[in-house]
């Protein structure tokens, strides 16, 4: 079953105005990504794919592009996945 | 817009006849001593307009955030969305110089570009500190 973030990552892939800033906040953790609140702007890391990070404005209200980044995020973040999984199987076989 | 291509080089410019010439892209920089003053790069950004933007002005700000969010620095500035001519979507390039970006300390730094207030990319450059070179053993 899918979980409360996979399903959230399908609405946004499929509308990506009028989200707002905590909806991207759930999405973000419901994957483990860490939201460290910055000086001036909030930094989103995965710990296991330090590569995978984005900025985060302070606004409630998101403009489309947050949106559209996070899930080109999480696309790579699930691409990221599957390398480190098939990796392993290749190392277990062997 | 639409991010087409974001990127930092040691050069770029647009000749005459529109073509973009970048030279020596890179995502890492490499420092002895922190803070560290990188005395010049290029940060290169294309752009597709969609339609409803063509003939448009738009704002633009490129900002510079350390790995804990604090702003190293930002430009902003404007272009004009051509026209879409011979049914071709039109598409905008950007180059900025950017001298003398002091980094306080090592460690992933954010290039992050807004178009009229809404994110269209972002681009991590890596700041390292050199090691010291080991003593020679006798």
């Amino acid at each position: 079953m899918p979980s409360k973030a996979e399903k959230l990552l399908e609405k946004m892939r499929n509308s990506k105005s009028n989200w707002k800033r905590a909806d991207l906040d759930k999405l973000y953790e419901g994957y483990d990504f860490v939201i460290s609140h910055g000086g001036n702007h909030d930094i989103v890391k995965h710990p296991d794919f330090p590569q995978l990070r984005a900025t985060l404005p302070r606004h409630r209200e998101l403009a489309k592009g947050y949106v559209e980044f996070a899930v080109k995020l999480l696309t790579d973040y699930w691409n990221f996945k599957k390398k480190v999984k098939d990796n392993h199987g290749h190392t277990c076989k062997s | 817009m639409r991010p087409l291509l974001f990127l930092v080089a040691d050069y770029a410019n647009i000749t005459r006849e529109g073509k973009l010439n970048v030279m020596g892209i890179f995502n890492d920089i490499y420092a002895n001593n922190f803070p560290a003053r990188h005395s010049s790069m290029h940060l290169v950004a294309k752009l597709g307009a969609e339609l409803g933007e063509y003939g448009q002005t738009r704002n633009f700000t490129v900002k510079l955030l350390d790995d804990d969010g604090n702003q190293i620095m930002d430009v902003s500035g404007q272009f004009q969305v051509p026209k879409g001519e011979r049914g071709r979507k039109p598409e905008v390039n950007i180059i900025l110089e950017l001298k003398d970006v002091v980094f306080p300390k090592s460690g992933a730094y954010q290039f992050v570009i807004l178009v009229d207030k809404d994110h269209k990319g972002e681009l991590s450059l890596y700041v390292n500190q050199l090691e010291a070179p080991k003593p020679a053993a006798e």
